[in-house]
């Protein structure tokens, strides 16, 4: 079981409206995506269902398997089987990655696992998204490359075995062959697991090679509109002006000059836009 | 080799090392004032574990090095180390302080030979109102000389880590190197931290950085880790754990192992 059922959710961040009533339906099983323009609250979105201190969440619901998420705390959040594969996941000195992968892992269990146990199904989950396994002896993410740790999240994925994935932006900074590993591993794990993606991403490419059968896209912080995958194509070819003319929908634009001079690759552009315009 | 009182006594107060070798200095009573020479091309290093009010003078001859490993003990103390290092001759400290007490460490490296280069490396852990005070020196004198300054520190329990970095790059001292990096966290709000790099330079042709941050946990590291089902107690432990921990691979055997014990069984 895994239905995610958000009701017109507001989020700030900095007294700064970034959801402005989000309505959305995931059920169980379900492959998702999610699109819209930079900065219209995608990554806003996750960051509120994962608990995020730094997005308040001003009224509305998000519930999961029934139970209230906003009354959770973050690490409960995934103990109840949501997971976030971070846009840009950060560098922790220090943290070796394969303790915290342990620690990660009997959190989620009542009972430690046993280090063979943990290092035969770490060796495994290192195979599937071809990283070298000496790379767990180092500090977590330090030194990675960006695709290293887009393909690093993945595998934390593997190791959880989450029942909800959220995916922001996991294509961003891989090559075409990180991105076919990385596509690979979200379809075995869709297959062969009951889990429910939501997925964010700016290209087609991913979509095509994971088939979601549903398509939210969203604009000015609200769901402007979903259908199915039909929906990834027109958007790959027409961007979204189109939502203009169909829906009526006036589509604000960033400021084009924060985004300039402040946005950076891999960052949230909402985040920065705010920090910038807070300056 | 273990050193103790009695040994230094019989050579006034002076060890000279002259194989590359390991040497346990172990003193049972204080001694004010100690002479190391290590010998040209010997490579060795010294465990320190006791030691009280100290000054340690070093003296590294030509392509010699020598590895100083401190662990402090549970006494309320003051150490000064010296050194001087000639051509090519290296001369690395790693502190491992974990000690609930105070300490004032002052210590004054001299690169006077050519390509010489010291490290000073430490990880310091002060509670229960510890007033913990580094003053850590490096003065270039010579072309490619290098120094390294790398310092974590976890502030807890109305305790203040204080730290002093300097490097001074004397002029003709062309194509040295100085860093300086000091990350403290402060675990509560009675906790303190002051660390003050600087760089004092007098020659072209060098490189020089110098960095330090203080500041609570970062909000995005335990969001990081709770994340991933971690609660938030383990979280702040791996992140505190984390800055302490890699000093633990400068020592080996049982000194490793309770060092790592110590760490893991403070926070």
């Amino acid at each position: 079981m895994g239905k995610l059922v958000i009701k017109d959710l507001h989020v700030s961040i900095e007294n700064k409206e970034i959801l402005k009533g989000v309505n959305l339906e995931i059920n169980d099983h379900e492959m998702v995506a999610l699109l819209g323009p930079n900065g219209h609250g995608k990554s806003t979105l996750m960051a509120a269902i994962m608990g995020n201190p730094r997005y308040k969440v001003t009224s509305g619901s998000i519930t999961y398997n029934g139970e209230d998420v906003l009354k959770m705390s973050i690490d409960e959040r995934s103990r109840k089987g949501l997971f976030l594969a971070f846009q840009n996941p950060c560098e922790i000195p220090g943290v070796i990655t394969a303790d915290f992968y342990k620690n990660a892992i009997n959190s989620h269990n009542e009972k430690k696992v046993s280090l063979y146990k943990f290092y035969k199904s770490l060796e495994n989950a290192c195979k599937e998204v071809h990283m070298p396994f000496d790379m767990m002896n180092r500090m977590l993410n330090e030194g990675f490359s960006g695709g290293e740790k887009k393909r690093n999240e993945i595998l934390q994925m593997m190791l959880l075995n989450p029942s909800f994935a959220m995916l922001d932006e996991i294509d961003s900074g891989l090559d075409v062959d990180a991105i076919n590993i990385v596509s690979e591993c979200i379809k075995k794990q869709f297959e062969t697991q009951n889990i429910s993606f939501l997925v964010i991403s700016h290209y087609a490419r991913l979509f095509d090679l994971i088939h979601p059968t549903k398509c939210f896209v969203m604009i000015n912080g609200r769901i402007a509109t979903s259908g199915d995958a039909s929906l990834i194509e027109k958007i790959d070819t027409m961007g979204y002006e189109w939502i203009k003319t169909e829906l009526g929908i006036e589509i604000e634009k960033e400021d084009t000059n924060a985004s300039m001079n402040k946005v950076s690759l891999g960052a949230c552009a909402t985040k920065e836009a705010i920090n910038y315009e807070n300056k | 080799m273990k050193i103790s009182n009695s040994d230094l006594i019989k050579n006034n107060n002076t060890l000279s090392i002259k194989n590359s070798e390991e040497v346990i200095l172990s003193l049972e009573e204080n001694i004010e004032e100690i002479n190391i020479d290590v010998l040209s091309n010997v490579k060795a290093s010294i465990i320190m574990t006791d030691f009280y009010d100290t000054n340690v003078n070093f003296f590294i001859q030509n392509n010699a090095s020598l590895e100083l490993k401190i662990v402090n003990n549970e006494t309320k103390k003051r150490l000064n180390l010296k050194a001087n290092l000639c051509r090519n001759a290296i001369f690395n400290t790693y502190f491992a302080d974990l000690s609930d007490t105070d300490i004032i460490l002052n210590s004054n490296v001299i690169l006077y030979g050519e390509n010489s280069a010291s490290e000073f490396r430490f990880a310091s852990l002060a509670k229960n109102n510890n007033n913990k005070y580094y003053s850590i020196s490096f003065s270039h004198l010579n072309e490619r000389t290098s120094s390294i300054l790398t310092g974590f520190g976890v502030s807890q329990n109305n305790a203040t880590i204080k730290c002093i970095g300097t490097s001074h790059i004397e002029k003709d001292s062309i194509k040295s190197s100085a860093k300086q990096s000091v990350k403290v966290i402060l675990f509560d709000e009675t906790s303190k931290a002051i660390a003050s790099p600087t760089l004092k330079i007098d020659c072209d042709d060098i490189k020089a950085s110098h960095g330090c941050a203080i500041g609570a946990l970062n909000e995005d590291h335990l969001f990081y880790l709770l994340s991933r089902g971690l609660n938030i107690t383990d979280a702040r432990k791996l992140i505190t754990t984390g800055y302490l921990i890699p000093i633990t691979q400068y020592f080996d055997g049982d000194l490793k192992e309770k060092i790592f014990n110590e760490i893991n069984g403070s926070l």
